[in-house]
């Protein structure tokens, strides 16, 4: 019996648990696949010309300084733009235009510590407020690799309060928007 | 003088689970840890704003209070915690409530 098994969320990079609709885990493209059924791919940015490989999978990549995230921005088939950071007006833009959804990943938050905590968080509130205001599609992921890092729903929506988004735009960015990406991704 | 209930603050408690290598905390070690988690992500000016309280634990289950405004810093905070006593641990929060009676009767209901 847990109340928070009444959130309706879609996690896209977790760890399979019974919390959520669909549990999505995510492999980084060389590397062996895991045997499970629902899959992302994380792709590095020299691989992006292998995209076209890659079908019917949400695919995450990693962002970096702002002319490689402009790159992978332009990328239409780029579903999730990971560790969005530093991220302009013009990439918000871009993003919005392309339906790439910015990932705000909780176990980076919990992982780090001290001024290397308050400097991500400082980034991603910026990321967030620009996303905001050109209404670019924000996703929170909750990152877990094992049975220990797994997150509840609700501390999911929490995080994305406590770093700027309003109640209902938080509870979007744990199923409208992972629910979207899915839908573009399956055509 | 008794403070009139409309000026009073607003509480909620929050239940929580422990899950990880060993359940069996003592009450202190707990509520420093949850302390500490709460200072490292809020700042004490932070934490100050939250009116934090550990009313008990047992077992592995906990609760905590905190005023309406903070649920959201406090659940953050106590999901931050990755180690309790050097044993690596989850932090499982179970629901917000508003009284000890509903979070009572709640909690019941998980044993039965």
């Amino acid at each position: 019996m847990n109340m928070h098994k009444n959130y309706k969320a879609i996690d896209l990079r977790g760890y399979p648990c019974g919390m959520y609709e669909k549990v999505y885990q995510v492999y980084k493209y060389r590397e062996e696949k895991p045997d499970y059924e629902y899959l992302g791919v994380e792709l590095s940015t020299n691989d992006l010309r292998e995209i076209g490989k890659l079908k019917k999978t949400p695919i995450f990549v990693r962002g970096g300084t702002e002319e490689k995230n402009r790159r992978i921005l332009e990328n239409k088939r780029v579903s999730v733009l990971s560790s969005p950071y530093p991220v302009n007006h013009f990439q918000a833009k871009l993003a919005s235009k392309n339906g790439t959804a910015f990932e705000i990943n909780v176990s980076e938050i919990v992982r780090a510590h001290g001024y290397a905590r308050a400097i991500l968080m400082e980034k991603l509130q910026k990321t967030i407020r620009v996303a905001r205001k050109y209404h670019s599609p924000i996703l929170i992921t909750s990152g877990a690799t094992s049975e220990l890092e797994v997150k509840s729903p609700r501390v999911l929506v929490a995080f994305g309060k406590i770093l700027g988004l309003e109640y209902y735009e938080a509870k979007a960015c744990i199923y409208n928007v992972p629910k979207l990406i899915l839908l573009k991704v399956k055509g | 003088m008794k403070v009139p209930p409309t000026e009073r603050e607003k509480k909620r408690f929050i239940a929580f689970k422990i899950i990880g290598e060993r359940k069996n905390f003592k009450k202190r070690e707990v509520l420093l840890e949850v302390r500490r988690a709460c200072l490292r992500l809020l700042g004490e000016l932070g934490t100050s704003k939250t009116s934090l309280w550990l009313i008990d634990y047992k077992e592995g289950l906990g609760i905590v209070r905190c005023n309406t405004r903070s649920v959201d810093e406090v659940m953050c905070s106590l999901s931050t915690i990755i180690q309790l006593n050097k044993k690596n641990v989850r932090v499982e929060i179970l629901g917000v409530f508003g009284t000890l009676r509903t979070l009572k009767g709640f909690l019941n209901g998980i044993h039965r």
